[in-house]
């Protein structure tokens, strides 16, 4: 079974996207074959939040509502530290290795 | 054909808050038949609670609301002839943006392609720079096409 990243934005659709498309390049070209990534918006996101390993945010979500990591996504967007990010998603993966 | 996305350059004056800003394109894309009544009040509201704004390559705000506000998937790019300030997706604070992409999206999956093209153009300076230039509309095509 596939370990999940979720990305959270505000409707679920566009910045999630933007995101999600930015994360599974980035894995896929580092090899890691046993995560998947799923957007949602925040109001719909509880339930997935819950199964999620690692979660990625262009919100400013509450890290003390969540008990895995959350990540800010806004990076994969603007270009400004994306690599920085993307590491420490990377980093966050391998904990599970 | 419903999946292609239709792109528009547009220069509008901007100044102030993005509010007006805002009101003028949501009037205008309902106007022009891309979207529904509500697209303004709904990218207003997302707009306040959800900021868009970036502070890069001179300030972008990729304003966006509801996909069912969405008539005619369609990306307006808009140049703006005076910063207008917008709050950024970062901690929301106060930005001053020169470009915004509205982004008038039907089905997400499949306009992926599209939502990439904006993150790729919003990264690069010398795209952003060829917007704001003489051949900007003839560009922007290329860049969606």
């Amino acid at each position: 079974m596939k370990r999940t990243i979720l990305v959270i934005c505000a409707l679920g659709y566009a910045t999630s996207t933007m995101i999600k498309k930015n994360i599974e390049e980035f894995l896929e070209a580092n090899g890691v074959k046993d995560w998947k990534v799923e957007a949602i918006g925040y109001n719909m996101s509880e339930n997935l939040a819950k199964e999620a390993s690692i979660i990625v945010s262009s919100l400013d979500l509450n890290k003390e509502d969540y008990s895995v990591p959350v990540i800010n996504g806004v990076p994969l967007i603007s270009g400004i530290n994306a690599d920085d990010t993307l590491q420490e998603i990377l980093s966050e993966i391998k904990k599970y290795q | 054909m419903e999946n292609i996305t239709d792109v528009r350059l547009l220069h509008i004056k901007g100044d102030g808050y993005y509010t007006d800003v805002l009101k003028e394109l949501g009037d205008y894309s309902i106007k022009e038949g891309l979207a529904f009544e509500g697209l303004t009040d709904a990218l207003l509201k997302r707009e306040d609670e959800y900021p868009t704004g970036l502070d890069v390559n001179g300030g972008v705000a990729i304003a966006h609301a509801d996909i069912v506000y969405t008539k005619k998937p369609t990306i307006l790019v808009v140049n703006l002839q005076e910063p207008t300030i917008f709050r950024s997706m970062v901690e929301k604070k106060e930005i001053n943006v020169r470009t915004i992409f509205l982004l008038l999206v039907k089905e997400a999956e499949n306009q992926v392609k599209v939502l990439e093209n904006i993150v790729g153009i919003i990264q690069d300076e010398e795209k952003m720079a060829k917007i704001k230039g003489t051949e900007g509309k003839r560009y922007v095509k290329e860049l969606f096409a």
